[in-house]
């Protein structure tokens, strides 16, 4: 396990540092000077020159790199040109809030749809498959933005129950904060629940037709308890796969859905900066994104040696 | 006393595909008395794995079930699902064809076996434990080697074929069913497996239903056996009896298609001719489309004109103070099985 679990770092460590060059590259072939960018269209010249050298512009492709991973891997993520802050003094009040939210989206989606994916499993082609099933392929259609107006006319404007935008903050205990995260949650959480449940769904069903499900049967054990003790757990591989890829796709999600609800969070952060060209915000916001991103997955390889003995030894099979 | 343990009467099982009626078993009858050993031959698709998960309940929900199966005085086809629960691996137990995928892959094999006795004996967890030890050594995994916290994938075929067996084993069963436990494995395991079947079954006095295609196996393991051909129980007897005297074609063409059985008939002289296995001409007919004769007629070199026009009954051919020799075949044959 320790060795599989070290193997896995290694890969982790190398995948961010690829991911952190395409984004720096990315970055720098961007049409636009920064520098011309802050100064306006009537900089001076040797005031250019001069910005230029200040922020490091003049150094070579491969020195500036390095330069800013080495400050960005031991926390210092720059100075933001247009708020002229650190970086990290703008993202670290805006994780506390795209961080919880993000948790409880896929909380919420895991929540939802593994007991939904595997109730349709054992009821395959009968009626509470085909309604839950249905139910989920609107589900997948539906897009989260749209999910979100809805929850807010319904949930926020007519019964009043949540905050329709905004954030309560942390300052005065949980609820408030939490508070005005469920909405958007919730919105975040349901299109990746209806896809997370027919993969359940599938993988449960395969599972089903398992030797060794029939195995359990014959020691005695009663249908639904051969269901729950040994086939969800060997269809549990492809459902956490999809889960690591999921978290993506949710912290896509956020940066339209912190929008449509007005949160000041990492998402917003993001888009905000693009719009203003604040290249070196964005381009160490989107290298943390990466990391976190391919972070989760790291934890999904360890949740398949888990679930998996035979993954847990590392190669034998 | 004499009740028997299982009794079969008049199984059928059919399946309802669209407008068409499979017929997948036949007028099954049999019986198995406490301690017996039964076994059940015949090709891949005549129903043996089938009349097997019929006793175990485990017949997909889609079969029908027709016909009775006693165990030990209740009805098997008609008890509830509750009552079948607790009835599997607790007094009736099966041993799969393929160990390999038999066992639940990301469980120990120890809590694999731990898990039904702990469902019907309500052991403790120390109590399994030390249960599952015992199981271990009885069928040749002994410790300090092999343990309850291996998983399927660090064992081999035959060593996972012994954990189904310890499972299978774990509370004491009255029936054994083996369905070709040796099939999917070695040459060199097969007899080693066999043994210990063997072996475990004289000492528990459990009774044992084998099914087998390979009847050098069912002559060596068993009293008594059935010959099964398209759904249907077309020989049984004492097994002696049987392979003294094969009175139905299919069962005489099983016989000479099989390594054992030709070799036991005739040994080659040393240095002679290879004689090659009689090979039975056609093929099984499908179970949607049983003919209403005899099924075996169209692959048989002795069917007549009657064999083309009644399915033959069950019919005694030797009577016996126990087990009649009985063949389903209008022109049962006599005399010695020919080479």
């Amino acid at each position: 396990m320790l060795s599989y679990a070290s193997g896995r770092l290694m890969s982790l460590v190398l995948t961010t540092l690829a991911a952190s060059a395409v984004v720096f590259v990315l970055m720098q072939v961007l049409p636009g000077d920064p520098a011309a960018v802050m100064l306006g269209v009537n900089a001076q010249p040797d005031t250019l020159l001069a910005l230029q050298k200040q922020l490091g512009l003049d150094r070579p492709l491969w020195i500036r790199y390095l330069t800013w991973i080495g400050s960005f891997v031991i926390g210092d993520f720059g100075t933001s040109y247009t708020y002229s802050v650190p970086v990290g003094e703008l993202i670290a009040p805006r994780v506390m809030v795209t961080l919880p939210l993000a948790l409880m989206a896929m909380t919420l989606s895991v929540a939802v749809a593994i007991p939904v994916g595997v109730f349709a499993a054992s009821r395959r082609g009968r009626v509470g498959d085909v309604a839950s099933m249905g139910v989920a392929q609107i589900g997948v259609a539906v897009p989260n933005f749209w999910l979100g107006l809805l929850l807010i006319l319904f949930f926020a404007l007519k019964l009043g129950w949540f905050p329709a935008s905004g954030f309560g903050g942390w300052e005065n205990g949980l609820w408030p904060g939490l508070r005005s995260l469920i909405l958007p949650a919730v919105a975040l959480a349901l299109p990746l629940a209806a896809i997370l449940s027919r993969v359940t769904r599938s993988s449960v069903i395969e599972t089903l037709s398992e030797d060794f499900v029939r195995t359990a049967r014959a020691k005695g054990l009663t249908r639904t308890a051969a269901l729950w003790r040994h086939a969800v757990p060997n269809a549990l591989i492809p459902v956490v796969t999809i889960i690591g890829l999921q978290f993506s796709f949710l912290l896509a999600g956020t940066i339209i859905i912190e929008n449509v609800f007005n949160l000041p969070g990492l998402g917003r952060l993001v888009f905000q900066s693009i719009a203003q060209r604040d290249l070196i915000t964005v381009q160490s916001l989107v290298t943390l994104l990466a990391a976190s991103v391919i972070a989760v997955n790291f934890l999904v390889d360890l949740a398949y040696g888990f679930i998996d003995p035979r993954l847990a030894q590392g190669g034998e099979r | 006393m004499n009740e028997p343990l299982l009794d079969i009467r008049r199984l059928t099982a059919h399946l309802q595909i669209g407008q068409k009626r499979a017929e997948l078993l036949s007028d099954i009858s049999l019986t198995v008395h406490r301690g017996e050993r039964l076994g059940i031959v015949g090709e891949s698709g005549c129903g043996k794995s089938l009349t097997a998960l019929a006793v175990m309940g485990l017949l997909p929900a889609r079969m029908t079930l027709g016909g009775s199966i006693l165990f030990d005085g209740s009805d098997l086809a008609r008890i509830d699902e509750a009552a079948m629960c607790d009835l599997r691996g607790r007094r009736i137990a099966m041993v799969f064809q393929e160990p390999m995928t038999a066992l639940n892959p990301i469980k120990s094999i120890g809590a694999q076996i731990a898990e039904g006795i702990r469902l019907h004996l309500g052991a403790s967890r120390a109590v399994a434990e030390d249960a599952v030890r015992r199981l271990l050594d009885r069928v040749g995994l002994p410790a300090p080697r092999f343990n309850g916290d291996l998983y399927p994938h660090q064992l081999s075929g035959g060593q996972r074929q012994r954990v189904m067996i310890a499972l299978a084993l774990a509370c004491e069963p009255d029936l054994l069913i083996a369905d070709e436990p040796t099939t999917a494995l070695d040459v060199t395991v097969q007899a080693q497996i066999l043994d210990l079947i063997d072996d475990l079954v004289d000492e528990t006095g459990m009774a044992l239903i084998l099914i087998t295609h390979d009847l050098g196996v069912v002559s060596e393991m068993t009293e008594r056996m059935v010959v099964m051909y398209a759904g249907r129980i077309v020989e049984s007897g004492r097994t002696e009896d049987v392979f003294r005297q094969m009175s139905h074609p299919y069962t005489r063409g099983l016989f000479s298609a099989s390594p054992h059985g030709a070799a036991l008939v005739a040994r080659r002289p040393l240095g002679g001719p290879r004689r090659r296995l009689a090979s039975i001409p056609g093929v099984v007919p499908d179970p949607t489309n049983r003919p209403s004769h005899c099924a075996f007629a169209d692959r048989c070199g002795f069917a007549q004109d009657d064999c083309r026009a009644a399915i033959p009954p069950l019919s005694v051919l030797w009577p016996h103070e126990s087990i009649d020799h009985a063949a389903a075949c209008f022109h049962p044959q006599r005399g010695k099985v020919p080479a």
